[in-house]
């Protein structure tokens, strides 16, 4: 299956208004200031540029490369 | 008042120069650890590439190194060499600020950094910590300023290592690179930086930026003295052992979309010139695209970002006030991202791995070459790059060029390739196989020689910079 979108995908280039990025900062729990909402939900219009770039590539077959280790530590008693 | 170079600067030495120096019984760790010292006084009240320098300390420890080697005991190429270390890495016995406040009241450090205690063993004297953007997130360094034209800034986020080696006030040092850290620096000062491939050196008691990103590695003056910094940071492996060999038939690969699609003219006058050498030495120059660059910087942004959001969760809850405003609001911005463009992220990442190691094997390359700025350093009051069709912030400009590399954590040396018409230092990246730090080192020593623009050196002003 091809999970690739295009970068015309309308929710990836959606810019976040202010009131967006005001419940999602409370839903993160941030104290979020007013005057303080223009400039993160620009920051955050930068980062979702960025996302919907990544949209531009064919993923077919490829996972991420997160390691994780299932052995235990040295040391742990049997 | 003009503190500039003279023909018998000590400072000027490379470390092999000034370790041969030494075995000679010509000249001694004090005498040479003294002449930096000197330098760091006189250029700190304009450059404020230090946040600590630590004389008395540097002195004792080339005291010792001093009495070391007329014991005949030789801790190799960096023994007795003043270095300085990017105050983002531990050192016993001094706070690890970071450039922040809310690291006013840490601890001083009960251990050195992994990296710190490599360069003690190997004999190198720590002139003093210097000074980085905060959590090394961003490419100003503030207050430090560039030896070239101290109005302007040096880059970062090792910029202070960067001013106090392109001063004189230390031979080398350590910085980081998670974004282009040690890159975008020594391409605004002149001077050489490598990054190392991901996973290479020890990050133990280096403040995290991005984990999965995050590398250390040195900064220098010459392509052979970072190498000789870097050897006493791995384990094993030699990245000198190239240096020197010729280059006659090496591929290297122009990648021209995106990494020449806009760039300052004096750059890409710069860039073009090297290329030329290049030939003139012999490699193979080969037009090699590498569509996925874009989406690969793109990776690295988010996953940068986000990660940092991790490292920086519980100052963000709990006191986010002591974090610079620029940086909060980045950190508050990446903590309402998405999981999924995370994780697409990382898949992207793994995409651009594949591709350029494609783009390696079917080219046959050695190398790719870029330039490492788009523009050369920007005004500390005027924080953009400015180019023919218009401005872009120094943020983004700045690590335009090097961040797909870090998504694919390759190694990459950059070095000076010239100057601009306002006299401002410009440079170019090899970015070579993973692991492959000598073959670069190989790549750029040739050119460096070749071309000698590590022989420029700023002279510091109160006023107006120049070279000489």
């Amino acid at each position: 299956m091809d999970t690739s979108r295009t970068a015309a995908d309308p929710e990836a280039l959606r810019i976040p208004s202010a009131e967006d990025v005001r419940l999602l900062a409370a839903l993160a729990g941030l104290d979020l200031a007013p005057d303080r909402v223009p400039v993160v939900a620009a920051h955050l219009a930068e980062l979702r540029a960025f996302a919907a770039e990544l949209r531009t590539i064919d993923l077919a077959g490829i996972g991420p490369e997160a390691s994780f280790d299932p052995r235990w530590p040295e040391g742990v008693p049997a | 008042m003009t503190i500039g170079p003279a023909n018998d600067d000590l400072t000027a030495l490379t470390l092999r120069e000034a370790g041969a120096l030494f075995r000679r019984g010509a000249l001694s760790p004090v005498e040479l650890t003294s002449a930096a010292l000197d330098r760091a006084a006189a250029t700190e009240p304009v450059l404020h590439a230090f946040v600590a320098v630590m004389r008395d300390e540097a002195l004792a420890a080339a005291r010792r190194a001093e009495a070391e080697l007329r014991a005949g005991t030789d801790r190799g190429p960096l023994h007795g060499i003043p270095v300085g270390v990017k105050d983002i890495f531990d050192i016993a016995g001094m706070p690890t600020g970071c450039g922040s406040r809310a690291r006013d009241r840490c601890a001083p450090a009960a251990t050195d950094a992994g990296a710190v205690a490599a360069v003690r063993r190997a004999g190198a004297v720590i002139v003093g910590k210097t000074v980085t953007q905060e959590f090394a997130a961003g490419v100003v360094s503030a207050p430090a300023r560039n030896p070239w034209d101290p109005s302007r800034i040096p880059g970062g986020s090792s910029g202070g290592s960067a001013a106090a080696v392109a001063a004189g006030s230390c031979l080398a040092a350590l910085g980081s690179d998670t974004g282009g850290s040690i890159r975008i620096p020594a391409a605004a000062v002149g001077i050489v930086g490598l990054k190392s491939t991901y996973g290479l050196l020890s990050t133990r008691g280096v403040f995290p930026l991005a984990w999965s990103f995050d590398t250390v590695g040195p900064l220098a003056r010459t392509v052979e003295d970072a190498a000789l910094l870097l050897n006493a940071l791995v384990v094993e492996g030699d990245a000198t052992t190239e240096i020197g060999r010729a280059v006659r038939g090496r591929r290297v690969g122009i990648p021209r979309p995106f990494f020449f699609d806009r760039l300052q003219p004096g750059v890409r006058t710069a860039v073009e010139t090297a290329l030329g050498v290049f030939a003139d030495l012999g490699a193979e120059l080969v037009e090699t695209p590498w569509p996925e660059a874009s989406a690969a910087r793109a990776a690295a942004f988010v996953i940068n970002r986000v990660e940092s959001v991790a490292v920086h969760q519980a100052t963000l809850q709990d006191a986010a006030e002591l974090i610079g405003p620029e940086l909060r609001s980045r950190l508050e911005a990446g903590s309402l991202l998405p999981a999924a463009d995370y994780l697409c992220a990382l898949r992207v990442r793994a995409a651009a791995k594949r591709a350029i190691a494609r783009l390696f094997a079917d080219h046959r390359l050695a190398a790719l070459l870029t330039p490492t700025l788009p523009g050369t350093a920007v005004p500390a009051d005027r924080l953009a790059v400015t180019y023919d069709d218009g401005d872009e912030a120094v943020g983004l400009a700045f690590t335009r060029l090097t961040m797909p590399f870090n998504a694919t954590g390759q190694p990459v040396l950059a070095l000076p390739c010239g100057f601009d018409a306002a006299g401002l230092p410009v440079g170019l990246q090899l970015a070579g196989r993973p692991f492959g730090e000598a073959a670069l080192s190989r790549l750029g020593h040739a050119y460096e020689q070749a071309a000698g623009w590590h022989r420029h050196r700023p002279r510091v002003e109160t006023g107006d910079e120049r070279r000489e």
